[in-house]
């Protein structure tokens, strides 16, 4: 995969992919079906934030595959991470895997941060699955921590210390 | 009784524990929150200590006297006779997921170990669940905080994971506890 900043046209796609609620399900930071006008809203905001890079995914041909969403608090070097992989035909591919390690080497080399967390719907095993794979380690489990459509979900959440990623065979 | 739709209400409304008065945050408060933050005993368990020195100006904007959609509901702690020694907040307010996240700190160091925080954030807790409509208030706190954690565990928290080296202070790596109450745990410790 290649990661390159969001381009206004990338985002029907986006809307597109976050009003399924097999897509959406298991984003906690999306909590209804985005408008058009939500779209812009977030393409203005990811444009000022500060300690914020947001990418758009694409495999080799250019084909947009999703979103990954990179903020980092500068004072405590620890970075944390959303993403997605919209497209649904391409899961269980390892482009998941693959944009994160990606995202980890601009964090922990360019940014030069010490720590990288994530919190996940638990019951997402795939995507529990492809943090291991990354490196992540089980850290927590918060309670009821989300509302889903399907009712209240515990989210877990995940730690990668700059240590353990430089001694990832994968590297 | 419950109204969820209150968890949109933005200005922290005045409470009233068994020791201690909560009231929002004025700007004449802004000068004694500074002192506090950077009294290097205080300053030690905030997450903030690794920035620099705490200004009125900064202080302002992180209070949400600057901002009118500002996430946070952040109350002064005062004794019955109204002298103020610390804050707490509700901060990250979440209306669709019906959470917030606790903070406090006692400012004035002779008011520590005194109940005076517990009672705050039973206080809170109360205000959180059955006025906002919340039904879960977690938080995340310095894992060698034994003094903190014992206080949020008193007041129904259960610890539910540790980050480790989540922060740096003064540049030293630290590993923080997560913790959580939910509101039927919480009604159910009420008698």
């Amino acid at each position: 995969v290649r990661l390159r900043p969001v381009r206004e046209d990338d985002l029907p796609s986006f809307q597109r992919w976050l009003n399924d609620p097999e897509v959406q399900l298991w984003m906690g930071g999306v909590t209804s079906p985005p408008t058009w006008e939500d779209e812009l809203r977030w393409f203005e905001g990811i444009k000022q934030a500060e300690n914020r890079r947001v990418w758009s995914i694409e495999n080799g041909d250019e084909r947009l595959l999703g979103v990954m969403d990179l903020r980092w608090v500068p004072e405590h070097k620890r970075g944390s991470f959303g993403v997605f992989i919209g497209e649904k035909s391409l899961w269980n591919r390892g482009l998941g895997s693959d944009t994160v390690r990606t995202m980890l080497s601009v964090a922990f080399g360019e940014l030069r941060l010490e720590r990288m967390e994530l919190y996940c719907h638990a019951g997402n095993a795939r995507a529990i699955r492809c943090y291991e794979k990354c490196g992540f380690r089980m850290e927590g489990r918060l309670r009821r921590h989300r509302i889903t459509e399907e009712g209240p979900a515990d989210s877990v959440v995940m730690g990668l210390l700059s240590e353990e990623y430089e001694a990832q065979p994968w590297r | 009784m419950v109204r969820d739709a209150g968890v949109r209400a933005r200005r922290a409304a005045p409470l009233v524990g068994e020791r201690v008065r909560l009231r929002a945050v004025e700007e004449g408060d802004l000068s004694l929150l500074v002192r506090w933050m950077n009294d290097p005993r205080v300053r030690f368990w905030l997450h903030h200590s690794d920035r620099p020195d705490a200004t009125v100006a900064t202080v302002r904007g992180r209070f949400g006297l600057t901002d009118d959609g500002f996430p946070n509901l952040v109350w002064m702690i005062e004794t019955e006779e109204g002298r103020p020694m610390g804050h707490v907040g509700l901060l990250g307010v979440d209306a669709h997921h019906k959470r917030a996240e606790l903070a406090i700190s006692i400012g004035e160091t002779d008011c520590w170990s005194r109940g005076y925080g517990t009672d705050a954030i039973r206080t809170v807790l109360r205000h959180g669940f059955e006025t906002l409509g919340l039904r879960r208030i977690d938080l995340h706190t310095d894992a060698d905080n034994a003094r903190g954690i014992r206080c949020y565990e008193k007041c129904g928290f259960v610890r539910e994971g540790v980050m480790r080296e989540r922060r740096l202070r003064y540049g030293k790596p630290l590993d923080m506890v997560v913790m959580g109450v939910l509101r039927s745990e919480w009604e159910a410790g009420q008698h």
